[in-house]
């Protein structure tokens, strides 16, 4: 089953390159830098979930990161 | 600039309605009710003031640097380096927003009304659907704003009308039993949806009449007060006492609608406001993340990263929280006064407005000095 999910998110991620790369002017290199970046992160961070499906999420993250500074500021007073 | 399309200032406060009230509507009740017991209703009337300095700090730091948005001036005010690292943690918090907004989005219609549809497609076509208005620009998402107003208010007032049989005053009484402390600590809970109008610091520099926008802002701010209110009011005379057991009470209240027998099952009419209001949230703050990305990288055209930037706040709504479990854990945490919104919305701007009036300050003290 995850061999199926890693499958159709590579095809979605081959289809926003197909789509999405003549559409940027050949001139605009910063623009393509930052578009494949982009993707790239993306289809790595949903492979990391498909092969984890447990790992955490930013939103916990950022939960956890506004808990400890809550507590430093409490702690301050 | 980055973004051609202009919109007026009256688009701009409804997007921002729409963008505080989509969720709101539904959640908000059985939120707060936990500390406010029957005084929800007057809950919002006590975070209101909060919208309203986010509205203004915005707006006095548009006045400061007038074409830039806060990615932009967060550099001038700070110096490249730190400025480019408070715009990182801004879009980080944005994007962990947007993804828990759109988590909501899925495990509702999940919940109440597709429940054998796997989540992904149901968050994808939504991302999707977005992408397609936020590749449009500014002026598209605007207009789709100003279109869905009227639906919204006529359905809004049809269920309020039809719930009308239904209510009995007693159950909001006593107000105010143990004085107003339970109201206040359950608008702690509100701030979250007020903070979010910290937001127009994207939209402030597209107006075509930029003098209105602090005052369409206030304005929507007292629009969406008010509406909380009237929602709160229902949903208590309604269901009094066992408001929280609903996760969404005006949802559970539409479903108990039933006049002569055959005007029932009219839960669609909140699912079709919901929906509508959902959609445009979820592009307003899409919108914000992709210009966001696109002026922190200094691109020139912020359209190329439209679908990368919606794949990857997909991703991460579907992970963000596991099962509801967790997300009840997060809401918990929110409404103790711990939020994302609040630091994005409010605390950013604020500490960037101090540190533009304390150099402005300064310069002025120089130019003096060197004057006399």
């Amino acid at each position: 089953m995850k061999g199926v999910y890693i499958v159709s998110i590579t095809a979605v991620v081959m289809w926003m390159f197909i789509y999405q790369w003549p559409k940027i002017e050949s001139t605009k290199v910063k623009e393509k830098i930052a578009f494949a970046t982009l993707t790239i992160i993306g289809w790595v961070v949903s492979i990391i979930y498909i092969i984890f499906p447990n790992a955490t999420s930013p939103a916990k993250i950022v939960d956890f990161i506004l808990i400890q500074l809550k507590n430093i500021i409490l702690a301050l007073f | 600039m980055i973004e051609k399309g202009k919109i007026s200032a009256l688009q701009m406060g409804i997007m921002m309605y729409h963008a505080i009230i989509a969720t709101g509507i539904l959640f908000i009740p059985s939120t707060v009710y936990e500390a406010a017991k029957q005084d929800i209703w007057i809950s919002p009337i006590w975070a209101c003031p909060l919208g309203l300095l986010s509205v203004y700090i915005a707006y006095k730091l548009h006045k400061l640097y007038p074409n830039h948005t806060i990615i932009q001036y967060s550099e001038h005010i700070l110096g490249t380096f730190l400025g480019k690292v408070l715009g990182l943690v801004l879009l980080l918090l944005l994007y962990t927003s947007v993804s828990v907004m759109i988590w909501q989005y899925g495990e509702f219609v999940v919940s109440e009304f597709l429940p054998h549809t796997p989540k992904f497609v149901i968050i994808g076509m939504m991302v999707l659907l977005c992408a397609f208005a936020v590749h449009g620009g500014l002026e598209v998402i605007g207009r789709l704003a100003e279109m869905v107003v009227p639906v919204f208010f006529l359905l809004f007032l049809i269920i309020i009308i039809l719930l009308l049989p239904d209510i009995e005053i007693k159950r909001m009484l006593p107000v105010m039993e143990n004085g107003m402390m339970p109201s206040v600590k359950g608008s702690v809970a509100l701030y979250t949806w007020f903070a979010q109008f910290g937001i127009i610091y994207f939209f402030l520099p597209f107006l075509t009449n930029r003098e209105k926008g602090m005052k369409s802002g206030m304005f929507s701010v007292l629009v969406v007060t008010l509406t909380l209110m009237f929602t709160n009011i229902i949903v208590i005379l309604v269901f009094g006492s066992v408001t929280e057991n609903f996760n969404a009470p005006l949802m559970s209240a539409t479903r108990y609608i039933s006049i002569a027998e055959f005007l029932s099952h009219l839960e669609a009419l909140v699912m079709a406001i919901w929906l509508a209001g959902t959609f445009i949230k979820i592009c307003v703050f899409y919108y914000a993340v992709v210009l966001g990305t696109a002026q922190w990288l200094n691109l020139s055209n912020y359209r190329s990263l439209v679908l990368p930037v919606g794949f990857l706040i997909g991703v991460f709504a579907m992970q963000a929280f596991l099962n509801s479990a967790e997300a009840a854990e997060h809401f918990r945490l929110v409404s103790q006064g711990l939020m994302d919104t609040l630091v994005y919305g409010t605390m950013i701007p604020m500490f960037l407005f101090f540190v533009a009036y304390i150099r402005k300050l300064r310069i002025f003290k120089q130019r003096g000095e060197r004057e006399r």
